[in-house]
């Protein structure tokens, strides 16, 4: 197993003969297995990796180079997997004026091989997700592929490492590249230049697709077995989620890699469209909206934030149409969602003053005017130009919390969404219209104290 | 926007602490995935925590609970005017609803604050709350598991009154 293309270097040493810079190296043997769980919210992974090192009984030093890779050398953890309470891990030391190195020091009972586990924090890996959704002709389900793409940048290459990928917000006192790039682990953290870790990469370009190849040939060389795509087991834990992608990927350092995550054939969507002048102008909005629930085929997790691109089959010839694309955030288990596709034309919402006057004037002991109504009447035309069943919410804004409203017309429903807000809520069949109007009634100055006497 | 979420931990012998009091630093958490391996769930700088007491740490935000908060209702009442009937002292009559939604697996405990500036006094809240200070309530709000229909919802509705508030 070749495993580092950079220099990434173990040795096991004697401590009681020689110090630590005068040590002849001895490489140790590659990584046996190497567990990658990158997350999504900030530039941060954890790697593990198991190796099996050979031990003298007594004195040990191990020493862990991390020139030219992202790794927090704060992190850094070592843990025999074998003799436990015969090996002890002493210390971790960081000489000075060394730069990227560290020295264990690990007193042992026994002699031989000890597997042992290493674990530290690296940035530079990344993964996040995206989505293709192809509408059905009649636009009342939505084939959802959800794919994920995971990118090393870490300056250490990965050759067949068990990927876990982390949704949720971590908090993190320090950028893990931060930590990478101090001058002493510890010591005053010298903001450095960012070392343009893709220096010096050119020439290695040639070698890597070299690689690549040699794994392409691999693959085609070893036809009689069909490639399949790989199961992602998904679980929670804490206020994580955790994808663990099936086997193992092999990820080297400037690469990336897309893996598909899940696959919904007809996932049952509504076509929502929204009007709200305040929020969009004088725009209709259309959005598309469905649970992340058992009935819409989905539910089983989470689904990570993402950017979803819609497309819409056109029928026969299996033609595509492109409706839009919409950036979404993380959807917990049973929560609806609402993506926004951006202002359409094919419906139309044309709210109309119709009449405004204004009554119930109030006058303080001088005669001035204290108070008055204001009476506005609105009608509101609301035409789906589709082919399909369309849900409208028009949203009203008073800009006062002093309202009162009396309505008449094809309105469906009618709800207060906060102090100065109500929505209208219309089903409406294809290539129809419907007409609702509203009157309302605004308080200003001293009516105000009657609006708040009657609704108390 | 998440919810904070912290772990805390206590000082003492119930928690197999308690012999000495825990310098403070940055503190890294793990979690045991139950498959011999761990995730990292977040770091926090500790404080030194002597015997007794605890501490809270942060390690990231939640966003498997949400919460949506409106203000139904904002009114002045009790007017009180001057001679030349200019308003110059008032009440508020509001109301704050809440919608706490809980989309996790397991339960959680959710410690949700709400400040009222001045002088107030509550009509009418469905939920208990302890009142921190005098312009801060807490409410510690236990949220059982979302279930197989959806998510664990609590509701809650404040109406208050803030007093005595001059015009300028």
């Amino acid at each position: 197993m070749t495993m580092k293309r950079r220099c990434t270097l173990f040795a096991i040493l004697s401590l009681a003969s020689v110090a630590w810079a005068k040590v002849d190296l001895v490489t140790l043997p590659a990584r046996d297995t190497v567990q990658l769980t990158i997350y999504n919210s900030a530039d941060l992974t954890l790697a593990r990796e198991s190796r099996a090192l050979t031990l003298k009984e007594g004195g040990n030093a191990l020493q862990f180079s991390w020139a030219d890779t992202l790794i927090d050398p704060t992190s850094l953890e070592m843990l025999p997997k074998n003799h436990a309470g015969q090996i002890d891990i002493a210390e971790l030391v960081y000489p000075p004026r060394v730069r990227n190195l560290g020295l264990w020091n690990v007193a042992s009972e026994v002699s031989g091989k000890v597997p042992v586990e290493i674990s530290y924090l690296t940035s530079g890996l990344s993964w996040r997700a995206f989505y293709m959704g192809t509408l059905s002709p009649d636009e009342k389900t939505m084939r959802l592929q959800a794919y994920v793409r995971v990118t090393n940048n870490s300056g250490e290459d990965y050759e067949n490492a068990q990927v876990r990928l982390v949704v949720g917000k971590v908090h993190l006192l320090d950028e893990i590249a931060a930590l990478a790039r101090r001058q002493y682990p510890y010591g005053s953290p010298i903001q450095m230049m960012r070392e343009d870790l893709s220096l010096g990469k050119g020439i290695a370009v040639k070698k890597e697709l070299e690689k690549l190849e040699e794994r392409s040939f691999g693959v085609a060389m070893d036809a009689a077995e069909p490639i399949k795509a790989k199961q992602i087991v998904k679980e929670g834990l804490s206020e994580y989620f955790l994808y663990t992608i099936e086997g193992t990927e092999t990820i080297p350092n400037g690469w990336s890699k897309r893996l598909s995550s899940f696959e919904v054939d007809a996932v049952p969507v509504v076509n929502l469209y929204k009007f709200e002048e305040q929020r969009y102008g004088s725009n209709v909005l259309r959005f598309l909206s469905f649970t992340n629930d058992e009935e819409h085929d989905l539910g089983e997790t989470p689904i990570p934030g993402g950017v979803l691109k819609v497309y819409r089959d056109v029928g026969g010839n299996k033609h595509l149409s492109y409706v839009g694309q919409s950036e979404f955030k993380y959807i917990p288990v049973n929560e609806e969602v609402e993506l926004n596709l951006g202002p359409v034309a094919d419906v139309v919402v044309e709210p109309v003053l119709k009449n405004y006057k204004t009554d119930s004037y109030r006058f303080d002991r001088r005669g001035n005017v204290s108070g008055w109504d204001e009476i506005r009447t609105f009608e509101v035309k609301v035409r789906n130009t589709r082919g399909i069943p369309v849900k409208v919410e028009v949203r009203r804004n008073f800009n006062t919390t002093y309202w009162t409203l009396a309505r008449t017309g094809d309105v469906d429903e009618f709800e207060k969404v906060d102090a100065d807000t109500v929505e209208f809520t219309l089903q409406l069949p294809p290539r129809s219209q419907k007409v609702f109007a509203y009157s309302a009634t605004t308080y200003q100055g001293t009516r105000r104290e009657d609006w708040s006497r009657l609704s108390r | 926007m998440g919810i904070p979420v912290s772990y805390r931990i206590v000082n003492d012998a119930a928690s197999s602490l308690g012999q000495f009091a825990m310098w403070g630093g940055k503190a890294r958490l793990f979690q045991d995935d139950g498959r011999q391996s761990t995730i990292f769930l977040g770091e926090d700088n500790a404080p030194l925590v002597p015997v007794g007491e605890k501490m809270e740490l942060y390690i990231g935000d939640s966003r498997d609970i949400v919460v949506t908060q409106r203000k139904m209702r904002e009114a002045q009442i009790n007017l009180r005017k001057n001679d030349s009937e200019r308003v110059v002292l008032y009440d508020t009559d509001e109301i704050i609803t809440a919608k706490i939604e809980n989309f996790k697996d397991g339960p959680a405990t959710l410690t949700m604050i709400q400040h009222i500036p001045g002088q107030w006094d509550m009509e009418e809240c469905n939920l208990t709350y302890t009142r921190k200070d005098a312009s801060t309530l807490e409410f510690e709000i236990e949220l059982p598991a979302r279930t197989a229909e959806g998510p664990a919802v609590k509701e809650l509705t404040m109406h208050y009154h803030r007093r005595n508030i001059r015009t300028r």
